[in-house]
């Protein structure tokens, strides 16, 4: 069931409207549980039983944790054992066949002929979001940051929370538990925001990310028979459409949580107004980044230490990052790309600060470079093989394409429209506007936006990119 | 308490009155039984049995009219103007304006002194039902809100009031937006039949006087050069357009038609070629999203469907709730102009694209409106070419030897099933329209693999007066032979150039044999 197909919106019309009736707080966290394990049933419901399992895990790891304050050992057992499991889990259904074909490649390589006779197992869908999520839980216990639940109920439901289940945000628990508490009444809750912003995603997806995704597959299919324009047009329309894709993914998911009565994290920020690699790490897929922040760089030692020292944290978060999109070389090299762009940035506002001087680079300087090299990266978790990214990286950087087909030059007055509405957004909070104006005009405005996207919905629904992560 | 049980009791009374009557007025629009008569004036003889006379007003659906002699119900509604003149026996044809018929017996009405008149049926204004249906809630308002707590009715009123005006303006905003953006940016068939619009009379020369509308057959099939020059050698001048646009069929094209009299201001033309084809109903699953569809469901096309699925007694209830159900979502999807602006910025985008080639190539290749596939086939690319082969190809592996594969049309002599009266009704209102433009309607059917019995009850409506049928493979072998083909459906260059030319001749011969009658 995707955001934008119709059964989901009846869907979530019977779970609103359900949810909203019921008057014990209770009644409506079952309810939405219920809700939440058909939604994901609707892919699989085989892979129900992971989301249990991990849930239960985390439960009682959880609880035990709490219960031995005095206990370091015991208490770094049962992290263990949680991480254990949600790794395990991940390891498994994730990235057993990309390590038994990475071994088995090296092995060809060295000359010993192997048979990969390998279990391919199917990827549920949102494993990498809530495993994340119960393994957060369960370190925040551990730390002392966060006082367990003991009503398997709520954590069940921030384990599988439909709204953000399969792509996140990345929810932490400390955020949502708490809410979980509070029986909200219908008139707290300010629709109008949750509206425009489920629609603005809406929009995002079906409406541009869906129209773009067809001449995307088309130049990267075959880029070998496209010249070095195209190659600039695909790299541009592919991270149009990632990012509408994704992040249009998490404003519905807000959104459709704000219905609710729940918060959940803003994802993205603008990040291709970013000035600085480092800044578009702030402003890109915010839930995961400061995931791999709190969790993974900062017990690395973070930014302490020795330069080298602090280089290698930086590399090593960023390639597993890279590696927690997708099992494949080419989204460690998306990941080592990046590390390797923080690093420079981080050299060079170093150099700055010992010289007490201001960056000479213009901000929309600053913004195209960042733009261009995360253009680059993209290419390589795009691709679909390794030839074909070179190929693309080649054309896009060297400007030199080996075909002679050319995509549509309009293409970019395209891209040239979607940045200037993005602009106006970001700097003038054209969402914001919307708040104020008069009750008959916003309803009006509404239908106008439904009509517009009507009639600039994809007649394609195809999955949201980051399902498959 | 018996005071608030008698007001309820009241109010639900009237509730249901008012529903019972909305029951009536729907019933009456889609399966009339109330009727009224009117006696038919000014009696001519016009030589046999033939009688003419006016009614007066005109009607508005004719297709279910009877004839009463002396209030006795006489007479067969569906003959043609040669059988009433040659039977008798109280055959009549009723058109808008006047009626031609015949007595029972064969005397003369003018001297039999019997009384004529006509049945037709009551046709109720469409906001009756509305209005009645209204009617019926608001009692069931009034108990709801009013039943000991009548404090409350204003602001429930007022709410109420709100929540529709805040629903009618969504409307508005979400169904103008739809409309404008649908407007501007057409369909590709839409802008295929626009281009042809504005192109059928060129600046400087003589608009044409014969147009031919219908599907793809009268696409691929008329060349209206070809057709010019045969009238030509027989003497008789005529300037040909070709209007055909694929998928338009009979329920769709009074659409079409009006766009087409309405861009003829000088009133050019004196006769319009319609084809017929069977009349489909159900929209089958593959189609669901075929932009042609969604032209062609205007509220017309659907007020008819949803008419046929309602009285069409011949199919269970739920299998025609589910067709209808089908077909109402590319009338969804036409009303809201669905993904209208995206096929067109796709289009844009990609080099391969194939929607909206027609309007970048601005009619390349045609001639007056005619397209052979063969040539069709020869510019088109990505998914139209692709298309275009794979029906080629299925044709010439189903092809069994010479011949055509597929059903026979049906040997000689079969008793075709009666018209669905609606498929009546569509052909009387062509020929109105088309009448009421002050040219002749001729209508004609194309050799295609299928049969033709729908089409041969169509020719026994009589309201068809000039029908020209070549779509018999025992008169017309040769147009079923596989080298004058494209696919099933279709002929390729030279069998439209051969079927063409059979057009002529039997159109010459229409066109004498009226032009002789005036």
């Amino acid at each position: 069931m995707i955001f934008t197909e119709l059964r989901f919106l009846v869907f979530f019309a019977i779970v609103l409207g359900v949810h909203w009736s019921l008057r014990r707080n209770r009644a409506r966290k079952v309810w939405l549980l219920a809700c939440s394990y058909v939604f994901y049933g609707a892919w699989d419901w085989r892979f129900l039983s992971l989301i249990l399992a991990s849930t239960v895990v985390d439960y009682f790891a959880g609880v035990r944790i709490a219960s031995h304050p005095d206990e370091p050992d015991r208490r770094r057992h049962l992290l263990f054992m949680s991480l254990f499991c949600n790794l395990g889990l991940l390891g498994v259904f994730k990235y057993f066949n990309f390590f038994v074909d990475s071994g088995v490649a090296v092995l060809n390589t060295m000359g010993i002929q192997a048979d990969p006779s390998i279990l391919r197992i199917i990827l549920p869908v949102g494993i990498s979001f809530y495993t994340f999520q119960t393994m957060s839980y369960t370190i925040d216990v551990y730390r002392g940051r966060l006082t367990p639940t003991h009503d398997f109920l709520d954590l069940a439901l921030f384990v599988g929370f439909f709204p953000q289940l399969v792509a996140g945000p990345i929810v932490r628990a400390r955020d949502f538990l708490p809410q979980l508490v509070i029986l909200r009444k219908r008139s707290d809750i300010l629709f109008r925001p949750y509206v425009l912003l489920f629609l603005s995603g809406f929009f995002k997806k079906a409406c541009v990310s869906d129209n773009i995704s067809g001449i995307v597959d088309t130049y990267f299919s075959n880029p070998q028979s496209y010249d070095a324009l195209s190659a600039w047009i695909g790299v541009m329309l592919y991270s149009v459409q990632i990012y509408c894709d994704f992040s249009g993914y998490s404003d519905m998911a807000i959104a459709t949580a704000g219905f609710l009565g729940y918060t959940l994290c803003d994802n993205f920020a603008f990040p291709y107004f970013s000035g600085s690699i480092q800044e578009f790490w702030r402003r890109w897929h915010i839930s995961l980044s400061t995931w791999l922040r709190d969790y993974l760089y900062i017990p690395l030692g973070g930014g302490r230490g020795a330069t080298l020292f602090r280089y290698r944290n930086l590399m090593l978060t960023m390639l597993l990052g890279g590696l927690w999109h997708g099992a494949a070389w080419r989204f460690v090299i998306w990941g080592g790309l990046h590390g390797f762009a923080l690093v420079v940035h981080r050299e060079w506002r170093a150099a700055l600060e010992r010289g007490a001087r201001r960056s000479p680079i213009p901000a929309l300087l600053g913004m195209a470079m960042t733009y261009y090299w995360v253009g680059l990266t993209w290419i390589f978790f795009r691709s679909s093989d390794w030839k074909s990214a070179f190929v693309v990286a080649k054309a896009y950087v060297f400007l030199d394409g080996p075909g002679t087909n050319r995509l549509n030059p309009e293409a970019l007055f395209l891209v040239a429209i979607l940045a200037l509405a993005h602009w106006v957004a970001y700097r003038r909070g054209a969402i914001a506007i919307w708040y104020r104006l008069p009750r008959p005009i916003f309803v009006t405005g509404i239908g106008v936006v439904v009509g517009v996207i009507c009639t600039l919905i994809a007649s394609d629904v195809r999955p949201f990119i980051y399902f498959q992560f | 308490m018996k005071r608030a049980a008698l007001n309820a009791t009241v109010l639900i009374t009237a509730s249901l009155l008012f529903a019972f009557l909305a029951l009536v007025a729907v019933v009456q629009d889609f399966d009339p039984f109330l009727t009224t008569k009117q006696r038919i004036e000014s009696i001519e003889s016009l030589g046999g049995f033939l009688n003419s006379g006016r009614i007066e007003p005109p009607l508005r659906r004719s297709a279910t009219v009877e004839l009463l002699e002396d209030g006795v119900l006489i007479g067969d509604s569906s003959s043609s103007r040669d059988q009433v003149r040659a039977a008798g026996y109280g055959h009549f044809r009723c058109l808008r304006r006047f009626v031609l018929f015949s007595s029972s017996d064969g005397t003369n009405p003018l001297e039999n002194s019997r009384q004529y008149e006509i049945r037709t049926p009551i046709i109720l204004p469409g906001w009756i039902p509305g209005l009645l249906v209204s009617l019926s809630l608001v009692p069931i308002l009034i108990l709801a809100v009013s039943s000991g707590r009548t404090g409350r009715l204003i602001p429930f009123l007022l709410r109420t009031g709100r929540v529709c005006g805040f629903a009618g303006l969504f409307l508005f905003g979400l169904l103008g937006t739809a409309r404008l953006i649908g407007v501007a940016v057409p369909t590709s068939i839409e802008a295929l039949f626009d281009w042809k619009l504005a192109t059928f009379t060129p600046p400087g020369e003589t608009p044409p006087n014969v147009a031919f509308i219908g599907s793809s057959r009268t696409y691929r099939h008329i060349v209206p050069v070809v057709l010019d020059s045969i009238m030509a050698e027989k003497g008789q001048e005529t300037r040909s357009y070709n209007f055909g646009v694929q998928g338009a069929r009979v329920f769709e094209m009074p659409r079409i038609l009006e766009r087409i009299l309405k861009a003829d201001l000088d009133h050019y033309l004196k006769w319009i070629v319609i084809s017929l084809e069977r009349p489909g109903w159900d929209v089958r699953s593959a189609n669901l999203k075929s932009a042609r569809l969604a032209d062609y469901h205007d509220n017309r096309a659907m007020r008819r469907a949803f008419q046929y699925y309602l009285t069409n007694q011949s199919r269970a209830m739920g299998d025609r709730a589910r067709a209808f159900a089908k077909r109402f979502v590319p009338y969804l999807r036409g009303r809201l102009s669905f993904s209208r602006g995206s096929t067109w910025i796709r289009a844009r985008m990609d080099p391969k694209a194939t929607r909206y080639r027609i309007r970048r190539l601005e009619g390349q290749g045609h001639s007056r409106g005619f397209l052979s596939v063969d040539d069709d086939m020869k510019t088109a690319v990505g998914k139209s070419l692709e298309v275009l082969r794979e029906r080629h190809a299925r044709f010439l592996e189903g092809r069994e030897g010479e011949q055509v594969a597929g059903p026979n049309p049906g040997p000689p002599g079969r008793t075709p099933p009666p018209a669905y009266e609606l498929f009546a009704e569509v052909l009387q209102d062509l020929s109105s329209m088309v009448r009421d433009h002050g040219a002749v309607p001729v209508f004609l059917s194309h050799p295609i693999n299928q049969s033709r019995e729908d089409l041969a009850a169509a020719d026994s409506t009589g309201v068809i007066e000039h029908f020209i049928a070549i779509d018999n493979r025992t008169d017309y072998p040769h147009l079923f032979r596989a080298e004058l083909r494209f696919d099933q459906g279709h002929l390729n260059q030279d069998g439209a150039i051969e079927y063409t030319k059979i057009l002529a001749d039997r159109l010459s011969l229409i066109i004498a044999t009226e032009e002789s009658d005036q």
